[in-house]
């Protein structure tokens, strides 16, 4: 995809976009992961957990040192040859897709659950894809746009949890490395979900308009993304405790609401709020995405009824297999480690092939 | 033909808008005025036999008239589970029922004994809940208290709700006796719930100690006197006033705020627990010591003789919880697995009453007033 | 409206509420009774509640009494309740309605309810943070609909098109005045225009929940006083197939019921695992089952009547007005409910 100059994205945006495509409202219920496992030191399975994110990003600097204006998805053709390479780049595709219901699915039930009951979940999936489209139709630059303000959002989010130092108590989160090495390596790995998404770096990359600028850029996401995970996961602790963290869903949500703001009567609407515009950005991240993938397989004439069909399709499925959160947790259980593994085989022999033939 | 599929589109896109967000059911938002908004919420249980146990929870809300009178209004739904209490409730009304701004729930004495874990379930469940709502166990009947009128207030939920709050200031109140306290507590390994214990005591509503529950059974029930013990040993930067008193005469009173620190240590198989707490604060009336204000030796002389009583008086508490209650009435399980360990199948409360226990007392003087009388 | 002179409204009178009260004073006599609960705006704004009481025997001559004492102009359409003591049920309800759109200023939507003794005793009843009980009485009804599966169905103009259509027939609340003041405490059952059966709270939920679609209660599955499960549910659209063998009718209800469990002590891990989630909900759909069959057999049995509209449904099918008497067909008929329980949300956790 040729683009000119002046709407390639500056290293800061891609820093924004690749922070909003890893994070959303699932990050809420990342702690309740780990808790089982790894107790009190949840936060450190969490921080640990981005050495996933990391190896993506050394990949990627890898192959975008070496190809700085083509995605993987042209390169994979190229090294693995037409079929091959559109084979797998199609199931790329499926695994990177199959993030898309569950996201909508779960800020339907957040908004329903802490909100506003009586909104059905088909206006709720409606909204999200009116705006996501709009957004995802108007092309990358607007994405980074977009992301840059999310970006924002999540730290307006953050600050105030910050208060809630003074209403916890470090006992919640002794004794530190209590529960063992092997127990919170293991936790960690419920971190996954939160943690994925990184791969999209490897479509992402041919935009930025200095591809010098790349690995800091990538870095600086992997390293804010983790700073806020383990954050969240931390804040968690501190002021619930492990034994209280598994009797919620989504425990950042009960630490939220424990927020004292003067001129804010309950914190918890805010954060929805800000959470649904996050929201947005997620879905319209993905729509682009997904429209990226398939025009790489077919020129795509009529853009528009594409993204309406494509939009009838991820809600039609998010309502009848991932209606209600335990039958989503249920499917997530088996596409989860299904999409981390083949993305992590997939990037690792795309990079290796050119690391090989770069050789030779 | 392009032209053509925009408007088909634009049409298409339009229609899908307004059905879906206009279509379906209608989304009733209700105003203030057709809500039953109650203040307070009592949770007793009727017993008809050794199986057969009715909730009976009666409401508390403010009746607005035409003319913009208020009444105070009480309503009960009894039922077999909490919801069916709902059920009951709504068809003795004339409004939508709404508990999202309620500022108290009276726990009666016997369910609270009984076990109130299905009422912190519901209340958990429901995100518009008041969090900060206050949970007090109360003496008897929860009804009797809200047919309680008091003057300048509109209902005795808001006046109880007051109470607990003005608390904090007298007998080493923490005021943390709320819903999301009791959430944080109730389960967690060597914590556990308290709340404030009223009882109507000559025709006025009274604090007369606290319950303290044992998971979600009230286990104990503590007088003043103790009271005041536990709140100046289990929470931290408290205020409250202690006093040395010789005869009806002779007294002399301080008002102190106290920081407690907690260490942990195990020899062998016991546990020792040292607790330093560090008293604060001002003289607000002496008729004991003679000069306190000016000569040294004597503020030296109370400030060991305040230490010395409070360390008596904390060591008798002690006991008492070791062999009296049994329970671990400071949550120091908390700090103890905080150090040593979580999930390690101990019962704190066995561990707690079993161990060593020391109370350093440290008492110093800011003020002592403006001169003596 | 045609031919009204525009009063101020600090002269008027407003009709609140109307009731119709009805006593045997012989063989063929009747006497009827009127009470009427009014709201009086006086110049100085205070509002002045009035009950006034017209008795005869017959409407028409009431009606004429009542014009003749009231000194102001009454201004009817605003009544919020129309009460129809429990002996004027039973006798019919036909010269009521007739009364009611005799007049084009009548509000058609007031609600109506069936109260046990005279409606007069509700009528004049203070209850306790409202201006006047039909007020009270009307806000009841319409919040009913939060719970206990109540429709909305329950108005004057519900009443008009029920009584004649073939196939259906009219319910309406039964309010009694308790230790705790006015109550809603079931359903009254009418057969044409006469009450013939009253079902206490517990078969009026399931009788709603058969009945109506898109209505909101709470069903509850329970082991022990503290271990139970409490469901906030919603029914969707009543599914009703109907078919015949030979002579015999035979129906299959089709409910479902969607929504979120507000209290659970009893099916642990429900949000957890999916197999627990499933049991619950095989569970809920049994119990409703049963209930429902329970009620249908009470339906054959005591009332002898069809009260769920089956008739119509069948009517729809079959054909109309062929003389059947469908409350028969009905009773005799195989009924079948299948219920299916979807749970939605689950709260914030579990505690």
């Amino acid at each position: 995809m040729q683009i000119e100059k002046k709407n390639l994205l500056t290293p800061n945006e891609v820093t924004f976009i690749l922070i909003g495509i890893m994070i959303d409202v699932t990050a809420t219920s990342l702690p309740n992961g780990m808790s089982p496992t790894s107790k009190q030191d949840g936060w450190i399975s969490a921080l640990l957990g981005a050495i996933y994110p990391l190896y993506i990003v050394f990949l990627a600097v890898y192959v975008s040192g070496k190809f700085p204006r083509e995605n993987i998805l042209v390169l994979s053709k190229r090294y693995l040859g037409k079929t091959l390479g559109n084979i797998l780049n199609f199931l790329f595709l499926l695994s990177f897709f199959s993030y898309f219901p569950p996201l909508i699915s779960t800020i339907g039930i957040i908004v329903r659950t802490e909100a506003i009951p009586f909104l059905s979940s088909i206006k709720i999936y409606v909204a999200l894809f009116f705006i996501g489209v709009y957004a995802a139709s108007k092309g990358i630059k607007v994405l980074g746009r977009l992301s840059t303000i999310t970006f924002w959002m999540i730290i307006a989010i953050m600050i105030p949890t910050i208060s809630i130092l003074k209403q916890g108590s470090y006992l919640n989160i002794s004794p530190v490395f209590g529960t063992g090495i092997v127990n919170i390596i293991k936790g960690s790995v419920y971190s996954a979900y939160d943690y994925s998404l990184m791969e999209l770096i490897f479509l992402i990359y041919p935009f930025i308009n200095d591809s010098s600028k790349i690995k800091s850029a990538a870095l600086k996401a992997t390293g804010f993304i983790a700073i806020i995970y383990t954050w969240i996961t931390f804040i968690t602790i501190y002021y619930m405790g492990k034994d209280i963290i598994p009797k919620t869903i989504w425990s950042f949500f009960t630490v939220t609401e424990a927020v004292q703001i003067d001129v804010v009567n309950n914190f918890r609407y805010v954060f929805t709020f800000f959470w649904i515009i996050i929201a947005f950005k997620s879905v319209a991240i993905f729509n682009y995405v997904c429209m990226f993938f398939l025009e790489n397989f077919k020129k795509i004439k009529d853009k528009k009824v594409i993204y309406v069909i494509m939009s009838v399709v991820v809600i039609m499925i998010a309502k009848t297999y991932y209606g209600d959160r335990v039958d989503m947790e249920e499917i997530i259980k088996y596409t989860l480690p299904i999409s981390v593994i083949y993305n992590l085989i997939y990037l690792t022999l795309i990079a290796s092939l050119i690391w090989i033939k770069k050789e030779a | 033909m392009k032209k053509y599929k925009n408007i088909i589109f634009t049409i298409f896109l339009c229609s899908t808008f307004f059905i879906v967000f206009f279509g379906g059911e209608k989304m009733k938002s209700l105003g203030v005025e057709e809500l039953d908004i109650y203040a307070g919420a009592g949770v007793g249980i009727d017993k008809y036999g050794e199986a057969d146990i009715k909730y009976r929870v009666p409401g508390i809300l403010n009746g607005y008239k035409l003319d913009g009178s208020a009444e105070r209004v009480i309503s009960t739904g009894v039922g077999s589970t909490i919801g069916k209490t709902r059920e009951d409730r709504q068809k003795k009304i004339g409004n939508k029922l709404f508990f999202g701004l309620v500022k108290l729930y009276l726990i009666e004495e016997e369910y609270a004994k009984f076990g109130i874990r299905p009422i912190m379930d519901i209340t958990f469940k429901n995100p518009a809940v008041n969090n900060d709502l206050f949970l007090v166990v109360c003496k008897g009947r929860s009804e009797e208290y809200f047919m309680k009128d008091i003057s300048g207030y509109d209902n005795s939920a808001d006046y109880i709700s007051d109470m607990i709050k003005n608390s904090v200031n007298y007998n080493f109140f923490k005021g943390e006796y709320m819903f999301k306290n009791a959430v944080l507590s109730m389960d967690a390994e060597g914590k556990n719930v308290v709340s404030p214990y009223i009882e109507i005591l000559e025709d006025e509503i009274k604090i007369t100690g606290m319950g303290v529950f044992k998971k979600d059974k009230l286990a104990a029930i503590l007088d003043m006197k103790d009271t005041k013990i536990m709140n100046m040993l289990r929470e931290n930067k408290v205020k409250g006033i202690l006093t040395i008193q010789k005869d009806s005469k002779k007294y002399i009173n301080y008002e102190a705020e106290s920081k407690r620190k907690i260490t942990c240590e195990k020899i062998g198989d016991k546990y020792v627990f040292t607790i330093d707490l560090n008293l604060k604060g001002d003289i607000i009336n002496n008729e004991l010591y003679k000069d306190i204000a000016s000569k040294i030796e004597v503020t030296e002389k109370f400030e060991e003789d305040m230490a010395k009583q409070v360390k008596e008086m904390c060591s008798g508490f002690l006991e008492k919880m070791k062999h009296g209650y049994k329970v671990d009435l400071l949550q120091l399980g908390w700090v103890a697995a905080a150090k040593y360990g979580r999930d390690t199948g101990v019962d704190w409360d066995e561990v707690v009453s079993n161990s060593d226990i020391k109370v350093n007392v440290k008492v110093s003087i800011d003020s002592v007033g403006r001169g003596q009388y | 409206m045609m031919g009204q002179e525009r009063v101020p409204i600090e002269e008027v009178a407003t009709i609140s509420g109307i009731g119709y009260d009805i006593e045997r004073k012989g063989e063929n006599m009747m006497e009827y009774s009127i009470p009427i609960s009014t709201n009086i705006y006086k110049p100085s704004g205070m509002q002045v509640n009035l009950i006034f009481k017209e008795q005869g025997q017959s409407l028409g001559e009431i009606i004429q009494k009542r014009q003749e004492v009231m000194n102001k102009k009454f201004v009817q359409g605003h009544e919020r309740v129309v009460l129809v003591s429990e002996d004027y049920a039973r006798y019919g309800l036909k010269t009521i309605i007739e009364d009611r759109f005799r007049n084009a200023e009548v509000s058609d939507i007031a609600n109506m309810a069936v109260c046990k003794g005279k409606s007069e005793d509700y009528l004049k009843y203070k209850v306790a943070g409202y201006s006047n009980s039909s007020e009270f009485i009307q806000g009841s009804i319409e919040a009913s609909v939060n719970y206990n599966f109540f429709s909305d169905n329950y108005k004057l103009m519900d009443a008009f098109v029920r009584i004649g259509a073939e196939g259906r027939n009219l319910i309406l609340p039964y309010i009694e005045i308790t230790e705790e003041g006015i109550e809603i405490t079931g359903m009254a059952i009418f057969k044409e225009d006469k009450l013939i059966g009253l079902a206490n709270l517990k078969d009026s939920r399931i009788l709603n929940l058969l009945r109506d679609d898109n209505v909101k209660g709470i069903v509850s599955l329970q082991k022990s006083p503290k271990e139970y499960i409490d469901f906030e549910a919603k029914t969707g659209h009543r599914k009703v197939e109907c078919y015949k063998q030979g002579d015999k009718y035979g129906f299959n209800i089709d409910l479902s019921l969607e929504g979120a469990v507000i209290n659970n002590e009893m099916y642990v891990d429900m949000k957890k695992d999916v197999n627990k989630k499933k049991e619950f909900e095989k569970d809920m759909e049994e119990s409703i089952e049963k209930q429902c069959d329970d009620f249908i057999k009470i339906m054959k049995n005591d009332y002898k009547i069809d009260c769920l509209g089956l008739g119509r449904e069948a009517a729809a099918k079959y054909g109309r007005q062929k003389g059947t008497d469908w409350n028969e067909v009905v009773c005799s008929a195989d009924i079948k409910v299948n219920v299916k329980v979807k749970v939605d949300l689950q709260g914030r956790g579990d505690y």
